[in-house]
């Protein structure tokens, strides 16, 4: 299991991808905006700055900001911003905010600076309004949403207010902008015609993708669990509330537009209606008036007692009669029915007689020739509207020949009526039923190839006759008159202002009648309610980004509340499970094998680092750290036995050393049960425990199983040996008594003597030696000195038979212990001493003491023949013995190490060799008082 | 028949056993010439021809060599192991005899090659008639391998 350690742990799939998405696209879009209407500038199109004709553009300067800041958000990176990153970011929006603070305080106090053109060739102005400057909304906005996003970049606390605040302007912005958009939609944009510069269409679009940026960049801080800190279980509502959201707003945006366009059309067909009646209206009076004085040209023409009076007048000019006759048709005319004057003409053109007569006023030249032509045609003429070169008036004027009464051929004069239209036509086409500021009726004559008006206009001087539109300009109402189009239009009239006109033609004479108000006048009503759609429109969205915020919020705080309640369930659980795992002698644990190769301990209770010197968390992720502490020998066998656990699904177990790097080498064993998991990975669940006591038990056991199986057979062998000795000479005892073999009879005898007297001893020995297994005295406080002194008294005999020396270290030591059995060790070792001394000269025995407290080390050394290197390991052996000869059973230095043994003590034995002298040294740990 | 008289090494640490095996073969006359020692140590010696034993005149190899197994200094085993370990001597039949009859001391001795084990009776009549057949067995029916000498 040989792991590698230096793999990574997974990472988790980025999060907030989505809302990170959103911050580069409103970037994006801001920034292209701002690029367009840069180029706008650049190629002097006009309506790539202000979205349409009469709209304000966007000023250079505000273009640059946007495309600094859209540019700044491609660049925000969530994780990765660098130093360098969030240096260049903030410069940007910093700069950006003075930049708006500036330029919103010059545009209040009306500080227009050229420099905002940034070179661009800017004039003019729309509505009052100077272009190519930012607007103070503009600027304000600027200062509003660079304040927010330095805001949003530099904290990184969830939940943090600034964040709150962040995302609330984000909404404000979005909201304000969109009305300003949709007002733009209804044709009707706001705050034109008033102190400030208005926004551009472009400036709103712009706002309106920056506030959404914004919006996302803030989302993750103002509802914390959401986007980058990466819950994903928070990021699935918190994106479907963002896009309810959108959608929502889409919603209002469009429902409140296809409403106002709606109430529009319904309005304007109104409108529509009434300036068609108006127009009919204007239109039958005009052809009444024109009926009436066709109808009073009419009751001259062919009229033959007029013709009578007309010839005497002609033929007699100085005849009184006939021109009080004449004069009084006159007055009645002139004054009954509005004529201006009434003049005869004679057949040259000239004027013979006019009424009033004081007057008097040369014809005009085109009247004459009207009157010729009337003359040859025979007809009623009408001299349509004209200007009298000499007086410079306006006319009208009906001709009507006159001819002789007898010869009917023969022309006799022209009566000419004279009309002012001043007088009563331009009033009555002036006026207008009800009160209106920019109503206006026009007449209008196609003359060439341009439509002349020929009224007087309203907006406009002396244009009766002289003002005249182009036939090419077809925009113009009065023109598509002029060209025969009747009902209603739209257009732009000779001011230049959109309009909407009815168009009429008036039967049996050049006139065309234009029935026109300015659009704005129509729209301004709709205007009011606009104002209402639109603001109800804000409020809703308001409302619904508010609705949604509280959702979110709702929801948000559920999904904590869930997962802070998971997490208090999850910590008690856990803390139970540390708790009781603490207590346990030996460790919990959970080892995943992973279908890589890769295993690691996913759980592991504290007590690991008892067994293996290991902390749970250093094997988290993957295990060497544990298999490099397990024993080399054993390491292989642990991988092998966990692996095929794995792989045929039993339970695991294992018994295992542990070099612990601090305890050194233990015992542990571990069981675990392996479960399979859906991903192919392999989880075991099971215990480690430290064995280290049962496997000494275990270990003493079996050396005392094994001392116990020696003993036995020891014990077999040796009294059967005697036994075989006694019942074979008992045999030869009988031969040799039957054939009284005297010699033989003792020898055999003696034999026998032997065997019985050794088989005695060995029980007696034997029953020593059972005693020795347990102490049967109470532990008393004893010198050394004096337990020495018993031994050698109780070796009394030997030792003065064999005339050694013997000699007792100088040692305050105590002992504390079974008096009888430690009195026991030195009586025997000093026995065998004096049992080996061979042919030694001065036999002598010491009897000392090395060391002190734990490391106290007893000897008894003696100068006798000394034991074989080779046999050193036997002596302490049950009945071994090394001389044949001896008397002894073998069983003295088994019986002092039992003892020794009983207090925890170890013995060895050192002799250079055979007559050497031999030494024994022996511990007793636990009756050496410290 | 039998053929030279062969040499047996009785390797005995009770005394009174060595009188009893000495004392059948004595009887049977088939006694060839039959030397006691009484340990392990002893025993190897006089194969190797060490110490004591260092003249081959008074130390002839032997033709068989007669085994107990709890000796003192050198353990019977040991010398069993010893004795067919060596390329010399390996072809000497091994017979063991001794009191034990436990199932590990048999196994062990024929572990290690011992040409033969025998338990000694503790019945005098049986002790002797084994003693007698062993006699013919080994020393009358058994045929030796040629010595190199």
């Amino acid at each position: 299991m040989n792991l590698p350690s230096d793999r990574e742990p997974a990472l988790t799939p980025m999060s907030g991808d989505f809302i990170h998405r959103l911050v580069m696209i409103g970037g994006g879009i801001a920034a292209v905006i701002g690029c367009i209407a840069m180029l706008g500038w650049l190629l002097a199109l006009p309506r790539l700055t202000s979205l349409g004709q009469g709209l304000i553009p966007m000023a250079p300067s505000t273009a640059a900001l946007f495309i600094a800041y859209g540019t700044a958000l491609l660049l925000v990176r969530r994780s990765t911003c660098n130093r360098r990153t969030m240096l260049i970011l903030h410069s940007i929006f910093t700069i950006g905010a003075l930049i708006s603070v500036a330029l919103f305080f010059l545009s209040i106090n009306g500080v227009f600076l050229s420099a905002e053109h940034l070179g661009f060739k800017v004039m003019g102005a729309v509505e009052g309004s100077p272009i190519g400057h930012m607007s103070p909304i503009t600027a304000f906005t600027f200062l509003l949403i660079s304040l927010a996003y330095l805001t949003a970049i530099t904290v990184r606390q969830s939940g943090d207010w600034r964040g709150v605040t962040a995302w609330w302007l984000a909404i404000m912005v979005i909201v304000a902008y969109v009305m300003l958009i949709l007002a733009y939609l209804f044709g009707t944009p706001m705050f034109y015609g008033g102190t400030f510069i208005p926004p551009a269409a472009p400036t709103s679009l712009a706002f309106l993708a920056l506030g959404f940026a914004l919006l996302a960049l803030a989302q993750p801080l103002a509802w914390p669990g959401t986007g980058r800190s990466g819950q994903d279980a928070m990021r699935y509502p918190s994106k479907v509330l963002l896009i309810a959201f959108l959608l929502l707003a889409a919603g209002i945006i469009s429902a409140g537009y296809y409403y106002h366009r709606k109430q529009e059309k319904h309005y304007l067909s109104e409108v529509e209606r009434q300036l068609s009646a108006i127009a009919d209206l204007k239109m039958g009076e005009l052809l009444l008036w024109r009926e009436e004085r066709l109808a009073d040209a009419a009751l001259f023409h062919n009229n033959i007692a007029f013709a009578n009076l007309v010839k005497s007048v002609i033929k007699h000019p100085g005849a009184q009669q006939p021109f009080r006759e004449i004069k009084a048709w006159g007055v009645a005319l002139k004054s009954k029915r509005n004529y201006n004057r009434i003049f005869l003409l004679d057949t040259l053109g000239a004027s013979s007689w006019s009424y009033p007569e004081s007057a008097s006023e040369p014809l005009s030249r085109h009247v004459r020739q009207k009157a010729l032509e009337s003359l040859r045609t025979g007809r009623i003429t009408v001299a349509d509207f004209y200007r009298n070169e000499i007086s410079g008036r306006i006319y009208l004027s009906i001709l009507v020949p006159v001819f002789d009464p007898v010869r009917a051929s023969e022309p006799l004069g022209v009566i000419v009526m004279r009309i002012d239209p001043e007088k009563y036509l331009y009033p009555f086409i002036k006026r207008w039923p009800v009160s209106s500021a920019s109503a206006e009726t026009l007449l209008v004559r196609r003359e060439g190839n341009a439509a002349l008006f020929l009224n007087e206009l309203r907006f406009k001087k002396d244009s009766a006759l002289n003002l005249s539109v182009p036939l090419q300009k077809t925009e113009v109402p009065a023109v598509m008159a002029a060209l025969g189009r009747e009902g209603v239009v739209r257009g732009i009239d000779y001011r230049g202002h959109p309009v909407l006109a009815a168009l009429r033609s008036i039967p049996d004479s050049p006139w065309r009648l234009v029935t026109r108000m300015d659009v704005e006048e129509v729209y301004a009503p709709m205007r009011e309610r606009l104002w209402i759609t639109v603001f109800l429109a804000g409020a809703m969205l308001l409302a619904a980004g508010t609705g949604v915020g509280f959702v979110w919020r709702r929801q948000s705080s559920q999904f904590y509340r869930d997962k802070y309640e998971a997490e208090l369930k999850r910590v008690e659980l856990e803390e139970r499970l540390t708790r009781i795992a603490a207590n346990l002698p030996g460790a919990i644990f959970q080892l995943q094998l992973r279908p890589d190769g890769v295993s690691c301990l996913p759980y592991a209770s504290s007590g690991l680092e008892e067994l293996y010197g290991v902390l749970p968390g250093d094997v988290v992720l993957e295990t060497s750290r544990l298999f490099a502490v397990i024993h080399p020998d054993d390491s292989p066998r642990v991988s092998a036995t966990i692996l095929e656990s794995a792989r045929t699904l039993t339970a695991w177990h294992s018994e295992h050393r542990v070099i612990h790097p601090e305890r050194g080498p233990i015992w542990v064993e571990g069981s675990a049960t392996p479960e399979l998991k859906p991903d192919g990975s392999v989880l075991l669940h099971g215990f480690l425990a430290e064995i280290t006591g049962r496997k000494q038990k275990e270990r003493e056991i079996e050396k005392k199983n094994s001392e116990l199986e020696r003993f036995t057979y020891t014990v077999s062998h040796d009294l059967k040996s005697p036994l075989v000795t006694i019942k074979t000479f008992m045999g030869y005892l009988e031969e040799d008594i039957r054939f009284r073999n005297e010699d033989r009879i003792q020898q055999d005898l003696g034999f026998m003597h032997n065997a019985a007297d050794k088989m005695s001893q060995l029980l007696d020995e034997l029953l020593e030696l059972s005693r020795v297994g347990r102490l049967s005295n109470p532990p008393e406080e004893v010198a050394f000195r004096d337990l020495a002194r018993e031994a050698v008294s109780l070796d009394a005999g030997r030792i003065s038979e064999r005339g050694v020396a013997v000699e007792i270290g100088d040692t305050a030591l105590v002992l504390v212990g079974d008096r009888s059995r430690l009195v026991e060790i030195w009586q025997n070792l000093v026995e065998n001493a004096c049992k080996f001394m061979g042919d030694q000269e001065y036999p002598r025995i010491e009897i000392g003491v090395e060391g002190s407290g734990h490391e106290t080390i007893f000897f008894v050394r003696d100068n006798g023949i000394g034991i074989d290197p080779r046999f050193h390991s036997k002596v302490f052996g049950l009945f071994e013995k090394l001389e044949v000869g001896g008397d002894g059973t073998g069983l003295g230095l088994a019986l002092v190490k039992r003892i020794v043994e009983l207090y925890d003590g170890t013995i060895r034995v050192e002799s250079d060799g055979t007559g050497k002298g031999t030494t024994i040294f022996f511990t007793l740990p636990s009756a050496v008082k410290p | 028949m039998h053929g030279e008289p062969i040499t047996i090494l009785l390797v005995e640490d009770d005394q009174a056993h060595a009188e009893i095996v000495r004392r059948n073969f004595e009887k049977s006359r088939i006694a060839n010439r039959l030397i006691h020692v009484s340990d392990g140590q002893a025993a190897l010696d006089y194969l190797y021809g060490r110490e004591a034993f260092s003249d081959p005149l008074q130390a002839p190899r032997p033709g068989l060599v007669l085994l107990d197994l709890r000796l003192p200094k050198i353990d019977g085993l040991e010398v069993l192991r010893t004795i067919k370990a060596d390329a010399l001597l390996s072809q000497i039949p091994v017979v063991i005899l001794t009191t034990s009859a436990a199932e590990s001391d048999v196994a062990r001795a024929y572990d290690s090659h011992a040409n033969s084990y025998l338990v000694k009776p503790v019945d005098f009549s049986q002790f002797i008639e084994l003693m007698e057949v062993l006699g013919y067995y080994w020393l009358v029916w058994n045929q030796h391998p040629k010595s190199e000498e």
